[in-house]
């Protein structure tokens, strides 16, 4: 029985590789977002192993708060003469690390641009090489308050040798140094990254260190294993700082490094789960139709012994090895397509460390596992479909089908189903509850939702294809009209065809619509806020600008404001809390604040202690103005502040965190401040603004200039990219539904083989059969759009109100709608192409014949 | 699954036992005033080792009796026996185990499954069923049908005739209790009709082997021991072995 369904796959080549394509893709995904990302963390992993190689024991302050524009505590230099004097330690070094401190200038004076990678800075001992973070390949490490060690890709890419002079910018002024050697950090490229070592005290000096480190590393004297080392100096250490052996620290920093990663995984492993849930509607409609066509054949088996059991085992066998041959197929294009997700991050500019390929056993095992699966699933209905076929039917011409019980209840069912989807979705968007069950309460009844209105489809297939025709006919003749009535034949399959494009059409309308609501918010939250005419911020938006941005833009004609905006992260009691430092006298004439108790004057007088903090701060802690709280900045300086006024803050993409100090306090927090933006108030056009102030940033080329309104559309674009990218994602899951189209199509023309020969025979042309076939395909796809449209606009309608705390706003972008839809038909015409040349190619008299 | 399945009956069996036996069997379609007797109160018995044949001409039912009699449908009044065993009220597992051991088809459109060649076709039965084939049986069957140059064939690439006796060799490897044929010379011309009937007739002969035919071919009603005809779902005659002048008389007065 097996055989038969073998030899039967093997005699319908093409349709199973088509029907495969539809689980390939799927895997394909799953294979290349493993890849990709235990690519990634192996990479990190290895250049930290490989930089730690030399420490038995890595001190280092425990991090008070983890935000990145914060920083991190060090240790004083009294420990490292504690820690090197012991008799179980060989050797000690202490060591300056930094991920943004030192920006290389390329040799016409910019900064090396990263693109969002780290500037790394270290300071390490020259003496001590076998602690050296970095693996030396020419030339030596830096000695002296003169010269510095770089790696050798940003050497090369921009014609640095040993012996050249380069200028390391910190903190605004630019410094020239020798390069004393060329090496690399941990052995491997880590991307778009630089790298700068210096010898310690010059690090110690260039990053505002005050002579301390930012960690110790140490080895032990023979006999003594690291472990246990690395146990003793623990025991010895003062209150936040920790000791972990060389190995489990460059495990954490690495894992820490990599902390985006997961989130980046399971990202893209949603979009692998969309595109095999519609890959699942191909299969399922693959199978039902070649069950409905082989019924004869099912029958005789029947006839001949084989047992219901028999029948449905050797659909599922099929499908079974559709499954596994295409997850295999899946996991080898994975790997193409992990080096494809790569590039694609790189355009979108974050550039990840290169290493090996790493293709891990539990890659190939989900892989397998999952595509396998989901094909088996979707093959169980129409299995059992063929299970019932009467064996009767070997005999009797015409027979159709019996519709199974499941089949009757399709609508009932649903009915129910729907109900319950939409509820649970409702329910995870509204009600109170842990992200968890929250977020499986929406998948679950999302993927309901979309079976049900699968479910229910094909009863309004019928009329919408009449809705559809009348349209199409006109454009495309008799042949188009017979086209949308070919549709109509078997409404069942074109549903269920339509409706693997609908899930794709439906996700991309709910994200064009949700983002076009957020950026319509955050445009106006912004409008609300500025009242600059400029604002001077870092062009990829997330890091803060170089200190000293702010002094220079005042140095601009025609400049009458300049208020910088320093920002940071606080610790306030268990909370980490967005702090902002600024310009009292300033910053109320270019930032406009929403004040709860408090006014313009409340800014102007604020001074020492005294803080605005937001509403929801202030009523959280049970603070009101005049009430003291206590801060805590990363590098471990407490302060006492005062509320000296509330404001509201904007509640999508306020500028401003919710407390706000002067600078001057700012800085007694935060030891190398620096601004977020600089907003300025300029007399003149803003043209003229922005020329006046490049020209006076010369030396701190990282801020862009831009008018406000500039700022605020570009701003407001920023989640475009993140936009571009769902829609990528979800593009895949249509070429999906676009195999299934396919599918559909041309096992109808295989169907109607004698049909299209009277067709033929009557005097239809080869351009009428292509153009019927096509708009029979255009049919599909738009009731796929129809319905795929509104379900899109409802759930972006729904987590649009979930969202209303917000302020995030619900507008229809016709013009991406319009899009949409053309996309559809797009895709009906790109589907009918193959089955329309190979209807167009029947030999009329060998049609009329076939039976 | 009832015991009366078991012993399997061999061709060996005396030939006097019944092989398919009806009873007063009644198919009607619809209700009421619109109902339709397909089969109105016939009462048959084949012989194990009998070759009959029903004729009768279109609408007379001789279709629906076959296929209750096979198993295929059931009657709305009436029994139908294979062997001792009563199958028009057995259920669909039981029915597949004596399709298994008791029946084999041979169909007017072949129904060989495109994707298996010739020798795969003539082994599936046993396949389906989980038995090894007797070897020996389908090497003599297969010399008797005459298609030994063509088992690694697929059926597109058979002619009518050759298609057809790969199916009756199918249908006689597995040595069935009763052999079903559903206008097997429908499909065929004269020539390669008359080389499966002579098949299956040699079947009767050399094993024994029980065929009930279904056919408007009174030529291939000539081979048959007995000839039932029917008309408006009752049987209205039944003659001996017959001419085909004679099959063709008795064909007509049924049809006036």
């Amino acid at each position: 029985m097996l055989s038969v369904a073998l030899k039967g796959l093997a005699q319908r080549k093409l349709r199973a590789v088509l029907t495969g394509l539809a689980v390939i893709i799927g895997v394909a995904m799953i294979t290349g977002t493993y890849v990709l990302t235990d690519t990634i963390s192996s990479a990190f992993d290895n250049i930290f192993q490989q930089s730690y190689k030399g420490a038995d024991v890595v001190v280092t302050p425990k991090a008070i708060v983890t935000a990145n524009n914060a920083g991190t505590p060090t240790i004083a230099a009294s420990e490292l003469q504690r820690i090197g004097s012991r008799a179980d330690v060989a050797a000690a070094s202490g060591q300056v690390t930094d991920d943004t401190g030192a920006r290389l200038i390329d040799p016409s004076g910019k900064p090396i641009d990263t693109k969002g990678a780290p500037s790394l800075a270290f300071g390490v001992d020259p003496g001590q090489p076998r602690f050296s973070l970095m693996t030396i390949d020419q030339g030596t490490l830096a000695r002296g308050p003169t010269q510095v060690a770089i790696d050798g890709e940003t050497a090369k890419e921009h014609g640095f040798h040993v012996g050249d002079t380069i200028g390391v910018q910190v903190d605004g002024a630019i410094r020239r140094f020798t390069i004393s050697g060329t090496g690399s950090f941990g052995g491997a490229s880590i991307g778009s990254a630089t790298v700068a070592v210096f010898d310690v005290s010059t690090a110690q000096q260039l990053l505002g260190r005050n002579g301390n480190f930012d960690q110790i590393v140490a080895s032990a004297k023979p006999g003594v294993s690291p472990a246990e080392l690395t146990a003793r100096i623990a025991r010895d250490l003062p209150a936040g700082t920790q000791a972990r052996t060389g190995s489990d620290e460059a495990t954490a920093v690495a894992k820490d490094s990599g902390s985006d990663l997961n989130f980046v995984k399971y990202f893209l492993l949603a979009f692998a789960g969309i595109a095999l849930f519609v890959g699942s509607f191909v299969i399922f409609n693959t199978l039902s139709i070649t069950v409905a066509q082989r019924t004869r054949e099912l029958a005789t088996l029947r006839t001949l012994g084989a047992s219901r059991r028999q029948v449905m085992r050797s659909v599922v066998a099929e499908a079974f090895v559709v499954g596994l041959g295409a997850s295999i197929l899946g996991i080898l294009s994975g790997v193409g397509l992990a080096k494809g997700l790569n590039a694609l991050f790189v355009a979108l500019g974050a550039e990840l460390p290169q290493a090996g390929m790493v293709l891990a056993t539990r890659t190939i095992v989900v892989s397998l596992l999952v595509g396998t699966l989901v094909t088996v699933a979707a093959s169980v209905l129409p299995a059992r479909r063929a299970s019932r076929v009467a064996p009767v039917t070997a005999v009797r011409e015409g027979a159709a089908l019996p519709r199974t019980a499941l089949g009757r209840r399709a609508s009932l069912i649903g009915a129910v189903m729907g109900a319950l989807g939409v509820a649970g979705l409702a329910t995870s968007l509204m009600a109170d509850m842990a992200t968890r069950p929250r977020i499986i309460l929406m998948v679950v009844g999302l993927i309901a939702t979309f079976i049900a209105v699968a479910a229910l489809m094909p009863r309004i297939v019928r009329p919408l294809t009449r809705l559809i025709g009348g349209p199409l006919a006109r454009v495309l003749g008799e042949s188009g009209r017979l086209g949308t009535d070919n549709a109509m034949r078997n409404p069942g399959r074109t549903a269920s065809t339509a409706a693997a494009l609908m899930i794709g059409i439906a996700l991309m309308t709910f994200v064009a619509v949700l983002g076009n609501g957020l950026r319509a918010s955050d445009r106006n939250a912004l409008k609300d806020q500025i009242s600059a005419t400029h604002v001077i911020s870092k062009s990829d938006g997330f890091e803060n600008l170089t200190p000293g941005t702010d002094r220079a833009a005042a140095t601009a004609g025609g400049v009458e404001i300049v208020s910088g905006v320093r920002a940071s992260t606080v610790k306030v009691g268990a909370d980490e809390v967005a702090v902002n430092g600024v310009d009292p006298a300033t910053i109320g004439s270019l930032y406009r604040f929403d004040w709860d108790r408090g006014s313009d004057a409340t800014l102007t007088s604020l001074s020492g202690a005294g803080a605005v903090v937001s509403h929801d701060f202030a009523k959280d802690r049970h603070l009101s103005v005049g009430s003291p709280f206590t801060v805590q900045s990363a590098s471990g300086a407490t302060r006492t502040l005062r509320v000296a006024g509330t404001y509201l803050p904007k509640k999508f993409d306020s500028l401003m965190g919710p407390v706000v100090v002067t600078q001057t306090t700012f800085g007694s927090l935060v030891p190398r401040a620096s601004d977020a933006l600089v907003l300025v108030r300029f007399a003149g056009t803003g043209d003229a603004g922005r020329a006046a102030l490049t020209t006076a940033l010369g030396a701190y080329p990282d801020g862009t200039v831009q008018t406000a309104a500039a700022f605020v559309e570009s701003r407001a674009k920023g989640i475009d990219t993140l936009l571009n990218l769902l829609y990528v994602l979800l593009a895949l899951s249509v070429v999906v539904s676009l195999f299934g189209m396919v599918n559909t199509l041309a096992l109808s023309v295989i169907e109607r083989t004698r049909e299209l020969g009277l067709l033929r025979a009557v005097g239809m042309s080869r351009r009428q059969v292509r153009r019927m076939i096509r708009s029979e395909g255009v049919t599909t796809a738009l009731i796929g759009a129809v319905m795929g449209l509104p379900i899109g606009i409802g759930l972006a309608a729904l987590v649009t109100r979930a969202l209303g705390d917000y302020d995030v706003g619900f507008s229809l972008p016709l013009v991406g709608l319009v899009t949409l839809t053309l996309m559809a038909i797009g895709a009906g015409i790109l589907a009918a192409a193959a089955p329309g040349r190979r209807a167009a190619r029947l030999d009329v008299l060998r049609a009329l014949q076939y039976e | 699954m009832p015991a009366t399945l078991h012993p399997k009956p061999t061709a060996a069996s005396p030939t006097t036992d019944v092989a398919v036996a009806a009873r007063g069997l009644v198919k009607r379609y619809g209700e009421g005033e619109t109902a339709v007797h397909a089969l109105d109160g016939v009462s048959l018995t084949v012989d194990r080792g009998e070759l009959v044949a029903v004729m009768g001409p279109s609408g007379s039912g001789k279709s629906t009796l076959m296929h209750i009699l096979a198993g295929l449908d059931q009657p709305t009044a009436g029994g139908a026996w294979i062997g001792d065993i009563e199958i028009s009220s057995l259920g669909d597992k039981d029915l597949t185990e004596v399709r298994r051991r008791h029946v084999g088809f041979v169909f007017q459109f072949f129904n060989l499954l495109p994707m298996l060649t010739a020798e795969e076709n003539i082994l599936l039965p046993s396949r389906i069923a989980g038995v090894r084939p007797d070897r020996k049986r389908v090497a003599e069957i297969v010399a008797r049908v005459g298609i030994g140059d063509r088992l690694g064939h697929r059926p597109a690439e058979l002619s009518g005739g050759q298609q057809q006796r790969v199916a009756v060799a199918r249908a006689l490897v597995t040595q069935p209790t009763v052999l079903f044929a559903d206008e097997p010379t429908g499909n065929l011309d004269t020539r390669s009709g008359a080389e499966v009937l002579e098949i299956l007739r040699e079947a009767v002969e050399h094993d024994g082997q029980t065929v009930l035919m279904v056919t408007h071919d009174a030529r291939a009603a000539t081979i048959a021991d007995r000839i039932v005809f029917l008309a408006d779902g009752q049987v209205a005659k039944t003659i001996g072995r017959s001419r085909h002048e004679q099959v063709l008389e008795a064909l007509q007065e049924v049809t006036r």
